[in-house]
């Protein structure tokens, strides 16, 4: 849906030339030492169709930007970015709101509500920006009103409502043009734990009716771990890892994402195949597990056998699981590349 | 190698003491300054004279005579001449100030649509309310452009005093409830009764219709500027200068270009209401938050639609107070330029203070004051005001209270005003007073009914009489020793002094705490501004301005920190100083004069005391803000340390406020810079002021009041760029923003 291949964002006096003088990979401490701020550096991922991909780092980590780039809000100093086929760089002005207008809706981490207009004149601004008519207008207004769980709000005033309900303002104006991209940029970090927590379970629950292609961003790891089906991990404007959550836990590339991973709950996110051992060790008439499913879900079952469950792909066995290994994966330090490094 | 060696050596020495602290780096500024005077007082054979004063130096002001006098009088590169030019715009002034006039006070005289331009200006405004306001907003515009072009047709009466009376009612209760519907309503009913009515309603007249032009041209000044960065920076240096520049020398070019009379007196208006809304529209422009914009951007805007329905909506809040600020600058401007023969409220109290009629003078300066508090006022509550949602189960009729209320005053209004003469020209008989019939003075009050053959009025001034000749009886003899002890043991020997000094001292003292405070590039800046004070012409008289404002900063502060101090020890304190503070700061500086006229007559004293009143408001203002923006956590901190209140305030408030503070001094100079000039007006002192206002009677003289006025700007702009950088390097270092 959306590709951007080796995207590079350069903040300083000339970047463009700076670029080009060092053939447009220069490493990140060239680029420090030149006095530019490397808010992206080459950057190259895949947004499927249908999937959220979630963009993970600290802040400074460039995350922001690299979405910027994406729906164009900035321009990149140099790579490309394809949306949907189109290469958005390219594209004239006209196409590029063109674009915006009826493909791609965004929520902005501090809500960026239009302090002058209703609830409902927020909602379908970028309808109105358009030139829909009143009618249709008010129409889509309703439905969105009631999707995103705010019926009867709709003649209010964003500072008449609270951060949560704001927010699912936010949420309604970015889904007004029905988009095929939906970007959400620290939705909600600006809320209250038990808030972001309510607001989790109500993006899930739109997106399972919905089922757009999302790149969402966030400082949470566990906020990635429950929404995401890929985690792109971004560590001073490079992407250090791009995974699933399990990916990130069992095999992290480096020691910030060790970090990251460290403090999950592991039985939620391991799966069956990734701590089983030998197809062999299994017992013929042992019970079978799915090997897709999480720990959690079929720890109860491996504690309680005394030999090892075998753990099987479509129906075919393809490994064994025994308690050892789960005790190991979610209680042990399960990752004989940590325990190394943590030696060394 | 080793030429860099040699020359970096040097300016790491500077740099390091730069950053020496204390009475030595007090010494350090100083010792350039003391060598010249030592030089200068031991052996005044070795100092050159041209080294101390310039006193002969006319270039300057001779040669801005005679360019003035060119631009008037010759044709401008053979091809037109400015002063044509400048009188065909106030021609187009004419014409919404007649109208504007007619409506409010002496009914309407058909006279047909006027020049065209206008038509498009109405409109363009009407679309920018449309803009602001929604449909609502436009749909008043309409009813009243409808309204004006049928009162012009038919040639109808003024609107009554009795529907303006109510319709200030019920805006002061659309916008900030009952209280200001009181306030509203009877600051207005007191134009209307004390007769004062037609002045003010020539005063209101005018303020109609430059303020709207003024805040549209800044509007669009600001909203160029924030669009395009080489506009900017062309503005916002011309709107420093522009700022500090005293109100005369706004009036007097425009008195020789348009002459005397409604038209220079508008359009000096509308150039000194400009520079506060192109400032508060760059503010309000920026400060939109990248989010919202970006909000825009993803909905698909265009940039049109990017500025009209995003950034313009955004900044809405601060439009609004800059509007505010042009309405306040537009009246206190009109009132002052009586001076240039602008009719209003200004030309009586001009004539009366001129005349020593204290009484009347006081009449008239307190309508004045009841007029700017109520303008101010409803101009406050207008940009106070936030969206609510509207509930639409009520009725239409409880939807909208106050169009209902508004619509009914009209009404009735028109009603009464047809039933009975008075509802419609009671205060027309208003200051001509001469023709009055009988006299009937009120039991047990000094206030007397007069009737006129055209109508009745009010007047107090009996009261004010009274009250002023009580001053003299009582007061006289102690104010007079006061004053003469003021002026013989403390402003002339001060005044000598700032005379006695040597430009090429104040020159290097200048620079030296210049490059303290912001390196070369700053005291080369200040350097150039003292220099340029030493060859305009003008020394003499500079530092007897000078002189004058730095005494009245010192009384200032010495009067206005120890209130800020006390102001800001409780909330309700705080509230209630801040709302006496935000009351003098929208009185028409003129005002200050009365009081003072009345008390000291003329001379340094009572230009003094005129300045320290209205000079003292900012240092009360930012010693308050200073110390209360202290962060309360430091102040914890202090307390549980063991700090006594005293020493809490010694020790930890004040140096955390005290950049704030200083540029509170800052303020104080810049107001006391303009107030300095006004006061010139009420004779007895020389300098700047004197200079420009003889350019009021002498043609000839005029391009020497610009240097002077000019003078007063770059005074209070060395001021201004010393004290602003002295701060942000200090609240940088503290941590504060």
């Amino acid at each position: 849906m959306i590709s951007c291949r080796d995207v590079w964002k350069l903040y300083g006096p000339d970047p463009q030339r700076f670029l080009d003088h060092h053939d447009g990979a220069p490493s990140v401490d060239t680029v420090k030492e030149a006095g530019y701020i490397p808010a992206v550096v080459s950057a190259s991922l895949d947004v499927m169709p249908g999937e959220i991909l979630v963009l993970m780092g600290l802040s400074g980590s460039g995350k922001s930007t690299l979405v910027r780039c994406l729906s164009r809000l900035i321009e990149p100093t140099s790579g490309s970015v394809h949306f949907a086929g189109i290469d958005l760089l390219a594209t004239s002005g006209k196409e590029l709101i063109d674009i915006r207008r009826h493909r791609m809706g965004m929520v902005l981490q501090h809500f960026a509500l239009f302090p002058h207009r209703t609830v409902a004149e927020n909602i379908v601004f970028p309808l109105e920006v358009q030139g829909v008519d009143g009618a249709t207008r008010r129409e889509r207004a309703e439905e969105i009103l009631a999707l995103v769980g705010l019926e009867g709000r709709g003649g209010y005033y964003p500072r008449e409502l609270s951060g949560g309900q704001q927010q699912r303002v936010g949420i309604g104006r970015s889904l007004a043009v029905e988009p095929d991209v939906w970007f959400l940029d620290e939705p909600f970090s600006a809320l209250d734990p038990l808030i972001r927590r309510e607001m989790q379970d109500e993006f899930l629950r739109l997106q399972s009716v919905l089922h757009k292609t999302i790149v969402f961003i966030t400082h949470d790891f566990s906020e990635a771990i429950r929404l995401a089906d890929r985690i792109a991990i971004l560590y001073e404007g490079e992407i250090v890892q791009l995974g699933r959550a399990e990916d990130l836990v069992t095999q992290p590339a480096t020691d910030y994402v060790r970090n990251f991973a460290r403090d999950v709950q592991r039985d939620r996110i391991l799966t069956a195949r990734s701590v089983m051992g030998d197809v062999s060790d299994a017992p013929e008439d042992a019970e079978t597990v799915d090997a897709g499913a999480v720990l959690r879900e079929i720890a109860p079952a491996v504690l309680a056998s005394p030999h090892p469950l075998a753990v099987a792909e479509d129906g075919v066995a393809v490994g064994s699981l025994d308690r050892n290994a789960v005790i190991d994966a979610v209680w042990g330090t399960g990752d004989p590349e940590g325990a190394d490094s943590d030696a060394g | 190698m080793a030429a860099p060696v040699e020359t970096e050596a040097p300016a790491s020495i500077i740099e390091q003491l730069r950053r020496t602290r204390g009475w030595r780096m007090a010494l350090l500024l100083l010792s350039p300054y003391l060598v010249i005077q030592i030089i200068h007082q031991a052996a005044p054979g070795l100092f050159p004279d041209w080294l101390s004063k310039l006193g002969d130096f006319r270039f300057l002001p001779d040669w801005a005579n005679e360019a003035l006098l060119y631009l008037k009088d010759e044709e401008l590169l053979g091809l037109f001449n400015l002063k044509d030019v400048t009188r065909t715009v106030s021609g187009w002034l004419e014409w919404p100030l007649e109208l504007s006039e007619q409506l409010l006070i002496s009914g309407g005289d058909s006279f047909g649509w006027g020049p065209v331009p206008w038509i498009v200006i109405i409109g363009l405004l009407a679309g920018i309310g449309a803009l602001l306001g929604g449909w609502r907003l436009a749909a008043l515009a309409g009813v009243c452009s409808l309204y004006l072009a049928m009162f012009n047709t038919f040639g109808w009466g003024a609107v009554p005093w009795v529907v303006l009376v109510g319709l200030f009612a019920v805006a002061g209760a659309k916008l900030g409830g009952w209280r200001l519907a009181l306030l509203a309503g009877g600051c207005s009913l007191y134009l209307a009764v004390f007769g004062v009515w037609k002045d003010s309603m020539i005063t209101l007249s005018i303020v109609f219709v430059v303020a709207p032009l003024a805040a549209l041209i800044g509007w669009a000044s600001g909203l160029a500027a924030v669009k395009a960065k080489w506009f900017e920076a062309l503005l916002v240096p011309m709107l420093n200068v522009m700022q500090s520049m005293p109100h005369f020398s706004y009036l007097l070019p425009i008195s020789v270009f348009i002459g005397i009379g409604d038209e220079a007196g508008a359009i000096a208006t509308i150039l000194f209401a400009v520079p506060p809304m192109a400032r508060l529209t760059i503010l309000g422009l920026r400060s939109v938050s990248p989010e919202v914009r970006e909000a825009g951007l993803m909905s698909g805007c265009t940039r049109w639609q990017m500025l009209w329905r995003v950034e313009m909506p955004a900044a809405r809040p601060q439009l609004l107070v800059g509007i505010n600020q042009v309405l306040m600058q537009c009246f206190g401007m009109t009132v002052l330029a009586s001076f240039v023969g602008t009719r209003g409220l200004g030309l009586p109290l001009l004539n009366y203070l001129q005349s020593l009629r204290i009484g009347k003078a006081l009449e008239v300066g307190v309508a004045i004051v009841l007029m700017a508090i109520m303008l101010d006022r409803l101009g406050q509550a207008l940009g106070a005001r936030r969206p609510e949602h509207i509930d639409m189960t009520k009725s239409w009729v409880a939807r909208h209270p106050f169009w209902i209320a508004g619509s009914a005053v009209v009404a009735a209004g028109i009603v009464v005003a047809r039933l009975t003469e008075y509802a419609a020209l009671l205060p027309r008989g208003g200051i001509v007073s001469t023709d009055r019939l009988w006299e009937l003075r009120l039991p047990g009050t000094d206030i007397v009914v007069l009737d006129g053959r055209k109508g009745a009025t009010v007047s107090t001034e009996p009261f004010w009489e009274w009250m002023v000749d009580w001053v003299q009886l009582n007061l006289k003899s102690p104010l007079g020793h006061f004053r003469d002890f003021m002026i013989l043991e403390i402003l002339f020997p001060m005044r000598d002094a700032f005379q006695a000094l040597p430009w090429i001292g104040l020159l290097v003292l200048v620079a030296a705490v210049g490059w303290r405070f912001g390196g070369w590039r700053l005291a080369a800046i200040v350097a150039a501004f003292v220099a340029y004070l030493a060859f305009s012409g003008f020394w003499i008289e500079s530092m007897e301005t000078l002189y004058l404002v730095v005494a009245a900063l010192i009384v200032s502060v010495v009067i206005g920190v120890p209130i800020g101090i006390f102001a800001s020890t409780s909330d309700r304190r705080y509230a209630s100083v801040q709302v006496i503070l935000d009351t003098f700061q929208v009185l028409p500086s003129f005002i200050y004069l009365i009081p003072v006229v009345m008390l000291f007559r003329v001379g340094p004293v009572a230009a003094l005391t005129a300045i320290v009143i209205y000079a003292t408001v900012p240092a009360v203002r930012y010693t308050m803000l200073g110390l209360r923006n202290v962060p309360a956590d430091m102040i914890e901190a202090a307390e549980m340390s063991g700090c006594t209140r005293a020493q809490v305030l010694r020790k930890v408030k004040f140096p955390m406020a005290f950049p704030e503070i200083m540029l509170g001094m800052n303020q104080v100079l810049l107001f006391g810079l303009l107030l300095v000039i006004i006061s010139a007006f009420i004779g007895g002192i020389d300098g700047l002021g004197d200079d420009i206002l003889l350019a009021r009677t002498e043609q000839a003289l005029v391009g020497e009041g610009i240097v002077a006025g000019f003078n007063v700007a770059v005074i209070g702009l060395t001021a201004d760029q010393l004290i602003t950088n002295y701060a942000r390097e200090r609240k940088a270092q503290l941590g504060i923003d």
